[in-house]
C-alpha cells in the first residue's frame, strides 16, 4: 500500500520590507570588524549588561548589515554603517530584553559564569594598565550605575566618537536631549565616583 | 500700529513700547553664541570637574574584541546567508520520538496536537470518502494493497466481496507513531517555516455481510510545516 503524503502550511503574518539604495562591500570584513568591533561591542554591553547577549547581539546586527551590503539593499555609503549598527544594536537588545522573561537570571547565571572563567574578576569593558586599574574599576563601576538613558549617550559620544546630531538620529531624540543626557550623565557618574572614593576612605 | 481698535490711551502706552529699543548683546554672549552656532556636536561643559571626568573617560579605551569573538563575527557577516538570529534558534528535537503525549513537554504540547489533529482529520477523510461515495469506494479498495490484516482471506475478499464490506462503528483510528524535526526550509514567499514529519498508522476495520471482520493498516507520512517568527 502507497503511502499518503499530505503537507500543510499554517499561515503567518509578512516581514515588512526596508529602504534600499546602493553600498560598497569592503574586500574583507576582517579589517572593519578588527578596527571597529571593540566599540560596537562596548555599546552592545550597555545596551544588554550581558556579555553573552551583547556578542549575539552585535552578530546578529553586523550579519543585517552584511546582508543588506552583499545585496545592494544598504541605503548610505560606509560612513553609515556604524550609526546603522548601533541603531540596530539597540533595537535588537531591547527586543531580547522584551521577549526574554528570564533574562534576569540568564544574566546572574552569565556573570557568575564569567567570574568562573576570569578567576573572580567580572568582564571588563575597557583597557586599562596596572597603574590606572583602579580609576578602570570605578569609572567603569560608575557608568554601569548609571541610567542607560545616560550611559548610552556619554558611550556613543566618546567612544564612539559621534557628535550629538548624530546620536540624536540614532535615538530618535532631539539634539538638545542628547546634549543634556549626557551632562546629567557625567554629572550623575561624578557623584557615583565621589561617593565610591568617600566609601574607600572611610 | 495695530490692527486692533485700541482706546486713546492704550495706543499711547503701545507708541511709547514701540519706542523702545532692545539692549545690545554684549561681547562676550555674542562670542559664546556665535561659537555654540559654530559647532553645535559640543556642550559647554562650564564645570571644571566635569571636563576632568571627561577627560579621564576619553582615556579609557573599550576592551580588544578576544579573538575567538572576532572570528565568529567575521564568519557570521561572511556567511549571513546561512545565520539563523540567536532569537530565532528552536530547541532541535530527538531524532527518534514516538508517540507518547504524557512525555511532551507543556510548551510544545499545544503545537503536537495541533500537527495531530490536521493528521487526524485527513486520515478520517480519506477513509470515510470511499464509503460515503459507494461509486468509488469499490474501485479504492480494490486498488490498495493491504499491509496488515487479520484475516488470511483478505486478498480474496478485496476482489470480490468488498462491494458488501461496511466500516464497523469504533474502529476508525490513526496514530502517530514517529515525528521527526526536519530542520527550516523556505516556503515560496521566502517565509521559514520548521518542517516537521508525522510517521502515522491508519487502521480501519471492516466487516462484510458474513461477518468476517478485516483490518487494514495504511502508514501515512504528513509534513506540517511551522511558521518561524521573524524580524
Amino acid at each position: 500500500m502507497s503511502e499518503k503524503r499530505v503537507m500543510h502550511t499554517i499561515p503567518m503574518s509578512s516581514v515588512s520590507g526596508e529602504a534600499s539604495a546602493q553600498a560598497v562591500r569592503p574586500v574583507s570584513w576582517k579589517h572593519w570588524i578588527a578596527e571597529n568591533g571593540s566599540r560596537l561591542l562596548l555599546f552592545a554591553r550597555q545596551q544588554t549588561r550581558n556579555a553573552q547577549d551583547a556578542e549575539d547581539v552585535l552578530q546578529d546586527a553586523l550579519v543585517k548589515l552584511a546582508r543588506k551590503v552583499d545585496e545592494g539593499t544598504f541605503d548610505g555609503g560606509q560612513e553609515s554603517w556604524k550609526p546603522y549598527l548601533y541603531t540596530a544594536i539597540r533595537r535588537l537588545a531591547i527586543d531580547l530584553g522584551r521577549k526574554n522573561d528570564r533574562r534576569g537570571k540568564r544574566e546572574e547565571k552569565s556573570e557568575q559564569d564569567r567570574k568562573i572563567y576570569t578567576g573572580g574578576m567580572s568582564d571588563p569593558w575597557f583597557e586599562s594598565d596596572a597603574s590606572q586599574e583602579e580609576t578602570r574599576e570605578l569609572l567603569e563601576g560608575g557608568i554601569k550605575k548609571l541610567p542607560a538613558k545616560f550611559s548610552e549617550v556619554i558611550v556613543l559620544k566618546v567612544w564612539g566618537e559621534h557628535t550629538f546630531a548624530e546620536i540624536g538620529e540614532m535615538l530618535d531624540v532631539s539634539l538638545n536631549t542628547v546634549a543634556s543626557r549626557y551632562r546629567y550623565g557625567l554629572e550623575h557618574l561624578r557623584k557615583s565616583l565621589e561617593a565610591s572614593r568617600r566609601a574607600e576612605d572611610i | 500700529m495695530s490692527n486692533v481698535s485700541l482706546p486713546p490711551e492704550l495706543v499711547e502706552i503701545e507708541n511709547a513700547l514701540s519706542n523702545l529699543v532692545p539692549s545690545a548683546l554684549s561681547p562676550d554672549l555674542v562670542d559664546e553664541l556665535a561659537g555654540s552656532l559654530d559647532d553645535q556636536s559640543d556642550v559647554c561643559l562650564d564645570d571644571e570637574g566635569l571636563n576632568d571626568l571627561e577627560r579621564h573617560l576619553d582615556q579609557i579605551s573599550p576592551t580588544t574584541m578576544r579573538t575567538d569573538v572576532l572570528a565568529r563575527m567575521i564568519k557570521a557577516m561572511d556567511s549571513w546567508h546561512e545565520h539563523v538570529p540567536v532569537e530565532e534558534k528552536v530547541v532541535a528535537f530527538k531524532g527518534q520520538q514516538t508517540d507518547q503525549p504524557e512525555l511532551l513537554s507543556k510548551s510544545s504540547r499545544g503545537m503536537w496536537a495541533a500537527a495531530a489533529t490536521v493528521a487526524l482529520l485527513g486520515a478520517v477523510t480519506a477513509l470515510m470518502l470511499p464509503v460515503l461515495s459507494p461509486g468509488d469506494g469499490d474501485s479504492v479498495v480494490e486498488n490498495q494493497v493491504p499491509v496488515n490484516s487479520g484475516s488470511p482471506d483478505l486478498y480474496a475478499l478485496g476482489k470480490s466481496d468488498t462491494g458488501s464490506a461496511l466500516v464497523a462503528s469504533d474502529t476508525l483510528s490513526h496514530r502517530v507513531i514517529n515525528t521527526a524535526d526536519r530542520g527550516i526550509v523556505m516556503s515560496g514567499n521566502e517565509m521559514p517555516h520548521r518542517c516537521i514529519r508525522l510517521d502515522g498508522m491508519e487502521t480501519i476495520k471492516l466487516e462484510d455481510e458474513n461477518g468476517r471482520e478485516v483490518t487494514i493498516d495504511r502508514p501515512s507520512v504528513q509534513y506540517v510545516l511551522i511558521p518561524v517568527h521573524t524580524n
